[in-house]
């Protein structure tokens, strides 16, 4: 008992002991805060592609839609055990109208009101969901449609709101044959497994765009300043483009669309392409600090090699001439060779680069033929009128201001496609392996349609993998703030016992064991610890229920942005941290500052009380 | 005659200072029996302490025999070593040696502390604190228990320490000048204390001194020459 009641003496009268605390409870707290941001992302993402995508998602085999068989394939899929509900959805791509005006592209889905679960994205993001479900059933024009809270950027849309949509036909879809003329690899892993490259020619010609890109990226001179390079392009092409230096770029952080190496990007200001790719390139190489420029195209396309499933990737459409000039893109590609030399070794189809570790890696090789199917859209004349019914609110970035709905049978009429849905989306009854339904689906409707698992889905998947290494990496950092702040207890327990020399010299005499003479400073080791640890998690609950206000506050003091929903994805920074999670990091602070603390103590331990107590 | 309580048989201790061997103590006999008080006398740096640290197993002896109730201390743990400090001997040093952190109060009751367990402390700790209050009545210190030795004058100090010794009951006490650091007339206060606990007690008693005084009233006072025990006489 003495052994307590000394450690609180000794901590109750060193002031130094508040320094130790306060050390711990700095690290634990901010442990508790990176981790809560971190992993308030990783389940808010996760509860939101489970939300938008139910537990299965079943989808085409190799075309972009289920073909007029929809209500047969519910049916079937609801005969399969394990599955509760099913509801497919049509998407599509429009123009968005107000007042006759183009406003932008959306995605238009088309949903199953009499199926559609209640679980889903909409009816969380959706107040009266339920009503306003029963309404939502195709009438005649102004239709029905919801419209995400930050729909067209700020203000969005009202209900009552009447606006049109002019759809692209999806139906004409062009297959091209390409042959693999080699592979590149790359350290970003999406780069790798999700694109590929092909001559600009071939895109160009595809959409019949002689001499027009979707975006020229600019390698600056080194040394010359970019901002300076901008304003000079900028008025060579007396401001006809956006030129805009990475950083500002909205695509900025994406590697998947930039080019490493591009430290300019030109897009144009209204329409999807810049004609006049070569004057336009001329113009640009006159500049001061221009090193290099080049154009390209891209669109999405589904890609099928022979054994395969087809994916969706991103197609490139590259200058070979030029390309290696930009980027780093030269460095990707294996043996070294450029650009132009590889794709000029393709004799049979067109020459196509794809990513060592693409749909997996292994599945090609060069040489192989490949077959890429491009959604060739074309706007349909005719626009429909609607009225804006509702307004949700996801918290997703993206679907809150990139899609709308519309009823199902409203969508298929349009689209001229009866019957038809682009995905199945089904729900597994509680307590069956979603594994288990999948592999009983994919039998049921062999050859028919593809069944996925919504966390097989590549593209979350990388997603989730990557913000979970982010997660990690974070903790492992932060953790060292814990690590420093228990050599900061360490020092401070030397002191204590050098300045208790004395005393454990006296407890020696009167009969303490060293074992006790331990115990008092490791006692007095975890106390800081715990009090530290406990403080840390509150302050860190904290600052973390304040987030945002405390975002807002930084944003307006220092004019910074601290917080963008369009590359966070969410409206709120999603804060959220596990008891175990919690309880975890204080204890392994606490057990930090205890096995540190053991060395100062062992120290005590070893003073030899004889030699203190012949001495004032 | 009574029991035999500590013997030491040929003891040596030396201390090695740099390549030096420094010869403290060079074979000493002596003999604590139960009830008598013994003084020691001798120069300052004899090595009065030393015995008196090695007979309080507070240290250890490079050659020689300590037997302690018959039984040889060499064979004992370091463990058990702390136990029969704490239970059977008391200390009273020059420096009275209080913990600053503890009151008066506190600091009499820690040897019954130490002695019992974390959790059986909760059943003693009433009865340990009333023994340390009469304890420090009998030294005149009943208004003092709140005091941390700070507060407390060099005589009021060491009765402190004199009562947290005999906390435990301890078979023997072991004085090491306890009035070396203090005036006379304190001196002469803490003499007479001691005796009176002595003889009221029946207090075993081993005391280093220089003082005729106090060893004037033991049984027995024994002079330490050169390492040696030279005379011993009644
Ligand atoms: N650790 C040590 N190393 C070297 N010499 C020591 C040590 N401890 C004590 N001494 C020496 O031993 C001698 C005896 O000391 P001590 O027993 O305290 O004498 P006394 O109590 O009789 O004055 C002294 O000369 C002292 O300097
Ligand atoms: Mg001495």
């Amino acid at each position: 008992m003495y052994v307590f009641l000394l450690s609180f003496k000794y901590l109750a009268k060193a002031r130094s002991a508040l320094f130790s605390i306060g050390g711990v409870l700095l690290g634990v707290a901010v442990v508790v805060v990176v981790m809560s941001v971190m992993n308030g992302y990783v389940v808010t993402f996760e509860a939101f592609i489970k939300g938008a995508n139910s537990d299965l998602i079943v989808g085409p085999p190799r075309q972009s839609v289920l073909g007029n068989h929809y209500s047969q394939l519910r049916e079937e899929i609801l005969q399969v055990k394990g599955v509760t509900a099913c509801a497919g959805t049509a998407e599509a791509r429009a123009d968005l109208l107000q007042a006759g005006k183009e406003i932008g592209t959306i995605l238009v889905k088309g949903i199953d009101p009499d199926h559609e679960g209640d679980s889903g994205v909409l009816a969380k993001g959706l107040k009266q969901w339920r009503t306003l479900k029963t309404r939502f059933r195709k009438t005649a024009a102004p239709y029905p449609v919801f419209f995400g809270k930050s729909a067209l950027g700020r203000g969005g849309l009202s209900m009552g709101d009447r606006i049109d949509l002019r759809f692209y036909r999806d139906d004409q879809d062009r297959t091209l044959a390409f042959q693999v003329a080699g592979l590149f690899s790359s350290d970003i892993k999406e780069v790798e497994a999700l694109t590929c490259y092909i001559p600009l020619a071939v895109l160009q010609e595809l959409y019949k765009m002689p001499n027009g890109v979707s975006r020229l990226q600019i390698a600056v001179a080194p040394g010359a300043d970019h901002n300076r390079v901008r304003d000079r392009i900028d008025a060579a092409l007396k401001g006809r483009v956006s030129v805009r230096v990475r950083q500002d770029h909205p695509d900025g952080n994406k590697p998947l669309f930039l080019d490493p190496g591009a430290n300019l990007i030109v897009d144009e200001k209204t329409d999807r392409v810049l004609s006049a790719y070569s004057n336009l390139r001329q113009t640009i190489l006159s500049v001061d600090g221009v090193a290099a420029c080049a154009g390209s195209a891209e669109s999405i396309a589904l890609i099928h090699a022979s054994g395969t499933q087809a994916a969706t990737i991103l197609v490139k459409g590259i200058d070979p001439v030029q390309e290696g000039a930009v980027g780093k893109f030269a460095e990707y590609l294996k043996d070294g060779i450029t650009t132009r030399e590889v794709f000029a070794k393709a004799p049979g189809g067109d020459p196509i680069l794809v990513g060592a570790k693409l749909l997996g890696g292994g599945v090609v090789s060069p040489g192989d033929g490949v077959d890429l199917i491009f959604p060739v859209g074309e706007s349909s004349q005719q626009a429909q009128s609607y009225s804006v019914t509702g307004t949700f609110s996801s918290g997703f970035h993206d679907l809150d201001s990139g899609v709308c709905y519309i009823p199902l049978d409203t969508l298929q009429e349009i689209l001229g496609t009866p019957d038809t849905v682009s995905q199945i989306n089904v729900a597994v009854k509680p307590g069956y392996d979603a594994q288990d339904v999948q592999q009983r689906l994919a039998t049921a409707l062999w050859g028919r349609a593809h069944v996925m698992d919504w966390s097989r889905h590549p593209g979350y998947q990388n997603k989730l993998l990557a913000v979970r290494n982010e997660r990690t990496i974070l903790l492992i950092v932060s953790m060292f703030v814990v690590v420093i702040s228990g050599f900061v207890v360490m020092a401070r327990l030397f002191l204590t016992v050098v300045d208790k020399t004395r005393d454990i010299g006296i407890l020696g005499a009167l009969g303490s064991t060293r074992r006790a003479i331990v115990a008092i400073f490791l006692v007095d080791g975890l106390l800081i610890g715990g009090v530290g640890a406990i403080l840390g998690i509150a302050g860190g609950k904290l600052f973390v229920a304040n987030l945002m206000q405390i975002a807002s506050f930084i944003e307006r003091t220092f004019n910074i942005t601290v917080f963008s929903p369009r590359i966070y994805k969410f409206d709120l920074i999603p804060a959220y941290l596990s008891p175990t999670w919690t309880v975890s990091i204080g204890a392994v602070a606490i057990l930090w500052t205890f096995l540190i603390s053991l060395i100062p103590a062992a120290l005590a331990a070893r003073k030899n009380p004889v030699e203190t107590l012949r001495y004032e | 005659m009574s029991k035999v309580i500590l013997k030491a048989e040929a003891v040596r201790k030396a201390y090695r200072s740099g390549t030096e061997r420094l010869e403290i103590l060079k074979g000493v006999n002596f003999t604590i029996r139960s009830g008598e008080s013994v003084a020691i006398i001798g120069k300052s740096g004899v090595g009065k302490s030393t015995l008196l640290h090695i007979l309080g197993l507070l240290d250890t002896a490079d050659a020689g025999r300590i037997t302690l109730d018959e039984t040889d201390i060499a064979s004992i743990g370091p463990v058990a070593r702390a136990r029969l400090r704490n239970k059977r001997f008391g200390f009273v040093f020059q420096f009275y040696h209080l913990l600053p952190e503890l009151n008066a109060l506190e600091n009499v009751y820690l040897p019954a502390m130490i002695a019992s367990g974390t959790f059986s402390w909760f059943s003693v700790r009433s009865k340990m604190r009333n023994h340390a209050r009469e304890l420090l009545a009998h030294v005149g210190l009943s208004e003092r228990t709140r005091h941390k030795p700070k507060q407390l004058s060099g005589g009021e100090r060491q009765r402190v320490a004199i009562a947290r010794a005999l906390i435990n009951k301890p078979a023997v006490l072991f004085c090491d000048e306890p009035t070396g650091n203090l005036d006379d007339k304190t001196s002469q206060t803490v003499t007479r204390l001691l005796w009176r606990l002595k003889s009221e007690l029946d207090q075993t008693l081993v005391m280093v001194t220089h003082e005729a005084s106090l060893a004037g009233e033991a049984d027995r006072t024994v002079h330490m020459v050169d390492g040696r025990i030279m005379k011993e006489g009644a």
